[in-house]
């Protein structure tokens, strides 16, 4: 991966799609995002990283996508909120649904954002961008890549 | 004065007294005699009286002489001069007998004996003027030792008014009995001891009997007695409230279940008084059936209905699965096509040459236009699913936020909108303000090329009902020729370089008029604007007496 500084906290992306996992690193490239991007390919992987036997440190931020083989993005969702470990780490839900539904499950959940994920690739940075900065600037992790 | 001449004097004046007392008697006698004369004139008079009034006459006949007398009354019935009363006969009198009643007018004659002196006969009677009566006569002859008859004594009565009276009513009643023997409903009167007094044939064929055969006769005769009795009860009822009645009964007849439809009413006098109670009673058992069968099909059509909407929510839910999956899946590949083109263009424009970047550019115009596409296609389905809301709505106001919204959108445009001042209409807001916004954004995007843009909304004049409301531009307009396809998901009437759009906004429209239960049509000539009328269904607000009868 391309990161020339890796300051800060890491981003944990959960999303099964391997083009859309190289999309969104893309996106958070051309977001001027910097930070060290974990991917984690479905729930399970998401949950054991965060919460198994051998964790490292806590990421500044996870981008869960909704729709996941195995655990779903509620499901993973659901089981950090349950856990002091990770109660409040920023969760921003990715999705390309636009149902008002997923939306309200996803904050009764305790997600920290939703984002919708549009088809224009520069649409999609627009929102991706201020969305990081601003729960990775909550951590205190954001590292921008100038 | 000597003794003689004192006797003489004596005498004298004693002839003188007892010539004075007869004297008083006789004017005694005479007035008595006067006043007895006077009692008798008085009583003839009477009796004259009475015989004129009851239009009646006495007469005496004597076979021997053939003589007739009469009392003065017979000359007004009779039709007779004084002359002619008093010379009449017996012969005479009975050639005015009518020809067809005079030979058993004679038998009745001929029949008297001393074992039967007494008759009673009525017989019709023509008078010299022509005029027909009918004459009521009641008599009693006398015989000698013989056995031969001596007098004929007796009464006539003229009762032809009564009699006319009597045919008149007799009439009446025949009239009544054609009249209620000729309807299948069963029809019978009864008096206050539940006896008939009037009955059908309809009713008599039921009871196996004839009307004349329940005239004066209770039911019990003619059907069981717990029957019987119920009917009585219900008449009862009526007679003792006085209130007329309406009910359904039941009754099981040669194998036949009949229904019943009863109506009882009291009968009353000239003076108000209940004499008695009426009954029409209708079989109603095909008129059961038919509801009854109705209200089968009825049950039936209720449970078809109910599988129907089993059937739709089934297919909606299955709709709802495929458009959670369309926003999820079908945009997946697009973001990686145009994601990819974006970052090829970007990060590899040194390798592609200006017609390949063209065509990456082309690949992320037609994503986001496919993107578009699916956007559009789950708002159609979406308004084709959510639950209506109704309230009421100002379909004006409405226009006039839209059309600032387009204003501000567009701010070099410049189009006069006529909007009316008020539109109230009960409706989904969210709904009509879809459909009222494709309409003004058509009417906004199709005016473009108008230097003196115009858009008007309105409902036209008249009381139509439900109300027709329009939007009309001075625009492009289009040729009815393709007016048909107007309304379809992705018919296009422009070329995408004339006027931009998905074509799935008047396929919006038309689906929540549709869902309003409305009508919504378009007129419009190529280069000459367009109209598109609508109805939004029975629910207009204002229209109260629709709103509380619902």
């Amino acid at each position: 991966m391309d990161n020339i500084s890796q300051p800060g906290k890491s981003i944990l992306l959960v999303e099964d799609n391997p083009d859309d996992e190289a999309l969104t690193l893309l996106a958070l490239r051309n977001a001027h995002i910097g930070n060290k991007v974990v991917v984690a390919r479905d729930g399970v992987q998401a949950v054991e990283y965060l919460l198994g036997e051998g964790r490292g440190e806590l990421p500044g931020m996870v981008l869960l996508d909704f729709k996941l083989p195995k655990w779903d993005g509620l499901e993973v969702l659901r089981r950090l909120r349950a856990n002091e470990r990770t109660r409040l780490l920023p969760v921003v839900m990715l999705t390309s649904s636009t149902v008002e539904q997923d939306v309200q499950e996803s904050y009764r959940h305790g997600a920290s954002s939703y984002v919708f994920k549009p088809v224009d690739f520069d649409e999609f940075v627009a929102v991706l961008r201020p969305a990081c900065a601003y729960w990775l600037a909550r951590a205190g992790a954001v590292a921008s890549r100038r | 004065m000597s003794a003689k001449r004192k006797s003489e004097n004596d005498q004298l004046r004693e002839a003188r007294l007892a010539a004075l007392n007869l004297m008083q008697d006789a004017v005694a006698a005479r007035q008595q005699a006067e006043q007895a004369a006077a009692a008798l004139r008085e009583s003839e008079a009477r009796i004259q009286q009475a015989l004129r009034v009851s239009r009646s006459f006495t007469f005496e006949w004597e076979p021997a002489t053939d003589r007739v007398q009469r009392s003065g009354s017979c000359i007004a019935i009779l039709g007779l001069t004084g002359d002619q009363a008093a010379h009449d006969t017996g012969q005479q009198y009975f050639q005015r007998v009518h020809p067809g009643d005079r030979a058993r007018f004679m038998q009745m004659l001929a029949d008297l004996a001393p074992t039967n002196p007494d008759y009673e006969v009525t017989y019709r009677y023509v008078r010299a003027d022509g005029v027909e009566l009918v004459i009521d006569e009641t008599g009693q002859g006398s015989f000698d030792a013989a056995g031969q008859l001596q007098r004929l004594v007796g009464v006539g009565a003229d009762v032809t008014a009564r009699k006319q009276a009597e045919a008149a009513a007799a009439a009446a009643n025949r009239q009544m009995q054609d009249l209620i023997d000729n309807t299948t409903a069963l029809v019978y009167a009864c008096d206050l001891e539940e006896r008939f007094i009037v009955a059908n044939n309809a009713l008599a064929v039921l009871l196996k009997t004839t009307p004349a055969q329940l005239i004066g006769k209770r039911r019990h005769e003619f059907m069981p007695p717990a029957d019987a009795d119920a009917h009585e009860a219900a008449d009862r009822k009526v007679i003792a409230t006085g209130q007329a009645v309406e009910f359904e009964e039941h009754s099981e007849l040669s194998g036949r279940s009949i229904t019943w439809l009863s109506t009882k009413f009291p009968l009353r006098d000239e003076q108000g008084r209940i004499y008695g109670v009426a009954g029409i009673v209708t079989d109603i058992s095909a008129r059961k059936r038919a509801e009854e069968q109705i209200q089968q099909l009825n049950a039936t059509l209720e449970q078809r209905v109910l599988e129907r909407t089993d059937q739709l929510a089934i297919a909606n839910a299955e709709l709802e699965a495929f458009c959670y999956s369309v926003s999820h899946d079908l945009r997946a590949p697009l973001r990686s096509m145009d994601g990819f083109s974006r970052i090829l263009l970007q990060d590899y424009a040194a390798q592609v040459d200006v017609t390949g970047q063209d065509y990456l550019r082309r690949v992320r115009a037609a994503c986001q236009r496919m993107g578009q596409l699916i956007d559009d296609l789950l708002r159609l389905s979406r308004l084709t699913r959510a639950e209506m809301r109704y309230r009421e709505v100002d379909l004006a106001e409405l226009a006039r936020t839209i059309t600032g919204e387009l204003r501000q959108g567009t701010p070099g445009r410049s189009v006069d909108c006529q909007i009316a001042e008020a539109l109230p209409v009960m409706a989904d807001g969210e709904l009509l303000t879809a459909a009222l916004r494709n309409l003004l954004e058509n009417a906004w995007k199709f005016t473009g090329q108008q230097a003196q843009a115009r858009i008007e909304v309105g409902m036209l004049p008249g009381d139509e009902a439900p109300p027709v409301f329009y939007v009309r531009d001075n625009g492009a307009g289009f040729d009815m020729a393709h007016a048909g396809k107007l309304f379809g998901a992705f018919q296009r009437l422009h070329t995408a370089s004339e006027f931009p759009g998905s074509g799935i906004g008047l396929a919006i429209v038309q689906r929540v008029i549709h869902r309003h239960g409305g009508r919504i049509w378009a007129e419009a000539a190529p280069g000459q604007g367009a109209t598109f009328y609508f109805t939004l269904g029975a629910r207009e607000a204002g229209d109260g007496q629709h709103q509380s009868a619902r």
